[in-house]
């Protein structure tokens, strides 16, 4: 059959039949598009969780402290510790977040394999000093947790952390497979022209689901690509999946983070500042006792905004309007406030210093 | 008359004319030059997707792997584990034991050891990483991470090792550029940068470090590093131990790297001199206009030494003072000043000291 045989019923049955095959491809493609991504890699059985507000409960007064420093040496963490919970209710300490009967998880830094006098990671007498505490206050149980992007055994064990679980009777959940799930941090695809970072994503939700109040504990130190790693950064911790890829939007990942969780008390451990190198340093001379303060210090807050912004200030000697995360953080918070969840995010921490909401407490004079 | 798809093209052999064999030949030419180029472009571009590393065939390196793969399928781990061969990590005496598995990573996957700070390495082309743990079998609470970094040319170690030294580090005396800190031993020598850090602050673990640095240090070749545009730095008035080295990304900005970098004091104020060998004298030219156009778009040019037909330019760009020269195949000046008559001072006395260009430049 030559090209001038094409009769019209031939012409239009091939032009159907290309307009059916083409749009059968375009359907298929877009019932195949995979809208996860990479994160639907992590579990395909995932479920898709959303994070409770730790902090919603709590009884905590309007006038009470937000922010409250404790300044000694490192002979006193366990002393640092109390006396920076303390200032936050001097009358009930750690009573005033923790309950009888509940189950408590500690969140460190156990993100690096790294010896605890090199700063890239909680100082253990920091998390045995808050497993007693909670213990104290009538804890069921204390869990301690982290998803290090190295082994976690090695971390766990390297840090110091592991052992003083073991002997101070808390339970360390290791990431397995079983514990990560989808955690809607939005329920909606992230909008990157809002500084959006993360929609759906693989996370270590399994200890944060079965916990009823949730402390973070993180240190201070430099980091190379979002200037420094502080309270907020913590919870990149328990991201699963390729979370490197968040690097390249690292200030909106964090404030993410940070508006995602809502601890009910967190800890910043300055007993030893990374003043740079980090996040991995390596070097004693890359860390500084208690940062541009000179002594160790641990800072307990119920404003991660805040208590970041102090931290970078007066820790880190640097200038947090130069930290981007802060803001943004501060500006997705107050969202959520303004949709009535219960929470604090303050990002200039002045206002509290106006409001005599700080607390500094110097152990060794008492 | 009933028809089907491909019906068209079921014709002998002999009916296909001329025009359409020339047209489909060039087509398969086509495919064949795209499939060559893009095995040309990723084998000389991103080696390590082909590179084969003869100790992940070992029997125990494939279990090892294996297990490592599943554990960390989380993160999407691509790194592999290996017996450490007499080519990695030396033996010495003592109660130490050499690292039974060296853990290698590349450039791609180096972030699932040292997660963020993969960055500044790759900034230096860091190439690889070997890690390895000496263990004490009588206390396992002592244990010494050796970091063994391949930066791909010994001007990246030393630009990476500088980035990290502190500034009043003292030489470990072991070869190389060193110091050790607080038990810990760093080095550069040859195109590698390598890190010994004890996991206590144990003098008897500080010595075990410095030990294994030398042996480690014995088996590095030295690569001397051609006298570079750095030598052209003025010597006085140089802050002692400000020489760095930026391999990419200079000043953040993107067009401009492998540049040598010092920091002086100069009328009391603080300058940092930078200089750059381009490969001809219109490269170094072609800088300059970039760099002025970046002056222009986030500032305003101050100031252009036109009279004495100098290609010097100074500006003021995000709050800094920025002054900068092409002489000859040379691209430099001062960055980032706080005073703009000094930046200015200083970058033209650096630009008269520097070698008038040769006539074919």
């Amino acid at each position: 059959m030559s090209e001038s045989d094409l009769s019209r019923r031939d012409f239009l049955k091939r032009g159907v039949g290309a307009v059916v095959v083409g749009g059968a491809a375009i359907a298929g493609g877009v019932l195949l598009h995979d809208k996860t991504g990479t994160a639907g890699l992590a579990d395909a059985s995932a479920n898709i969780v959303r994070l409770g507000n730790y902090f919603a409960d709590i009884d905590f007064p309007a006038s009470s402290p937000r922010l409250s420093i404790a300044a000694g040496n490192d002979k006193q963490i366990d002393r640092l510790v109390r006396a920076a919970i303390g200032g936050l209710d001097p009358q009930r300490g750690i009573q005033r977040f923790i309950a009888r009967g509940d189950i408590v998880l500690l969140k460190p830094n156990v993100g690096f394999d790294r010896a605890p006098y090199l700063g890239a990671t909680t100082h253990p007498e920091v998390i045995r000093s808050l497993v007693r505490l909670c213990k104290d206050a009538g804890a069921a149980k204390v869990l301690i947790t982290d998803n290090p992007i190295e082994s976690p055994e090695a971390c766990f064990a390297k840090s110091g952390i592991g052992q003083v679980a073991k002997e101070e009777g808390a339970a360390v959940v290791l990431p397995t497979r079983g514990q990560f799930n989808l955690l809607a941090v939005r329920d909606r695809e992230p909008d990157p022209r809002k500084d959006e970072a993360i929609g759906h994503w693989p996370t270590l939700t399994g200890p944060l689901l079965a916990a009823t109040k949730v402390i973070g504990a993180a240190p201070v130190k430099d980091h190379n690509l979002a200037g420094a790693s502080m309270t907020m950064k913590n919870w990149y911790g328990l991201l699963g999946g390729r979370r490197n890829q968040f690097h390249q939007a690292i200030h909106s990942v964090i404030s993410d983070l940070g508006m995602m969780v809502s601890p009910t008390l967190i800890v910043a451990d300055a007993t030893r500042v990374m003043m740079r190198n980090g996040p991995t340093g390596g070097r004693l001379s890359d860390v500084k006792p208690g940062g541009a303060i000179g002594r160790p210090t641990v800072v307990a807050s119920v404003d991660p905004v805040a208590c970041d912004a102090w931290c970078y200030e007066r820790l880190l000697g640097r200038d947090p309007a130069q930290l981007a995360y802060l803001d943004l953080a501060a500006r997705k918070i107050h969202a959520r406030i303004e949709a009535g969840e219960r929470r604090f995010g303050e990002g200039d921490w002045h206002t509290y210093e106006r409001q005599n909401k700080i607390i500094t407490v110097d152990v060794q004079t008492g | 008359m009933p028809t089907h798809f491909g019906r068209r093209y079921m014709r002998p052999v002999e009916r296909i004319s001329a025009t359409e064999k020339i047209a489909g030949g060039v087509i398969l030419l086509v495919v064949v030059l795209l499939v060559a180029g893009m095995l040309l472009h990723v084998t000389s571009k991103q080696p390590p997707l082909f590179a084969v590393d003869p100790a992940a065939f070992a029997d125990k390196a494939d279990v090892t792997a294996a297990n490592a793969a599943d554990d960390q399928a989380q993160a999407g781990d691509t790194s592999v584990t290996s017996p450490a061969g007499p080519a990695a990590m030396p033996a010495i005496d003592g109660p130490w034991t050499v690292p039974a598995t060296v853990d290698r990573f590349t450039a791609d996957n180096l972030y699932l050891k040292i997660d963020g700070q993969a960055d500044a390495y790759q900034q230096f082309s860091v190439r690889s990483l070997m890690f390895g743990v000496y263990t004490r079998p009588d206390n396992p609470a002592h244990a010494i991470d050796v970091y063994w970094y391949d930066m791909g040319k010994p001007e990246n170690a030393q630009g990476m090792y500088q980035a990290e030294a502190p500034p009043d580090a003292t030489s470990a005396d072991i070869g190389g550029a060193s110091y050790q800190v607080g038990g810990a031993v760093f080095f550069c020598k040859g195109s590698s940068y390598v890190q010994v850090m004890p996991s206590t602050l144990d003098e008897a673990d500080a010595q075990a470090a410095l030990t294994i640095a030398r042996r480690i240090a014995a088996r590095i070749e030295s690569q001397d590093v051609a006298a570079g545009p750095e030598q052209l730095l003025p010597q006085a008035g140089r802050v002692p131990d400000s020489m760095r080295y930026l391999a990419q990304d200079a000043f953040s900005l993107q067009f401009l790297g492998d540049v040598h970098t010092a920091d002086y004091t100069v009328n009391d104020r603080s300058v940092t001199l930078f200089i750059h060998r381009a490969d001809s004298a219109a490269a170094a030219k072609k800088l300059l206009v970039e760099y002025v156009a970046f002056i222009e778009r986030y500032g305003q040019v101050t100031w252009r030494d036109v009279d004495a037909n100098r290609n010097i330019v100074a500006g003021d760009a995000a709050g800094a003072t920025d002054v900068v020269f092409a002489k000859g195949a040379y691209f430099g000046g001062v960055n980032g000043a706080d005073d703009a008559g000094t930046a200015r001072q200083a970058a033209v006395e650096f630009y008269n000291t520097l070698p008038e260009p040769r006539t074919s430049e």
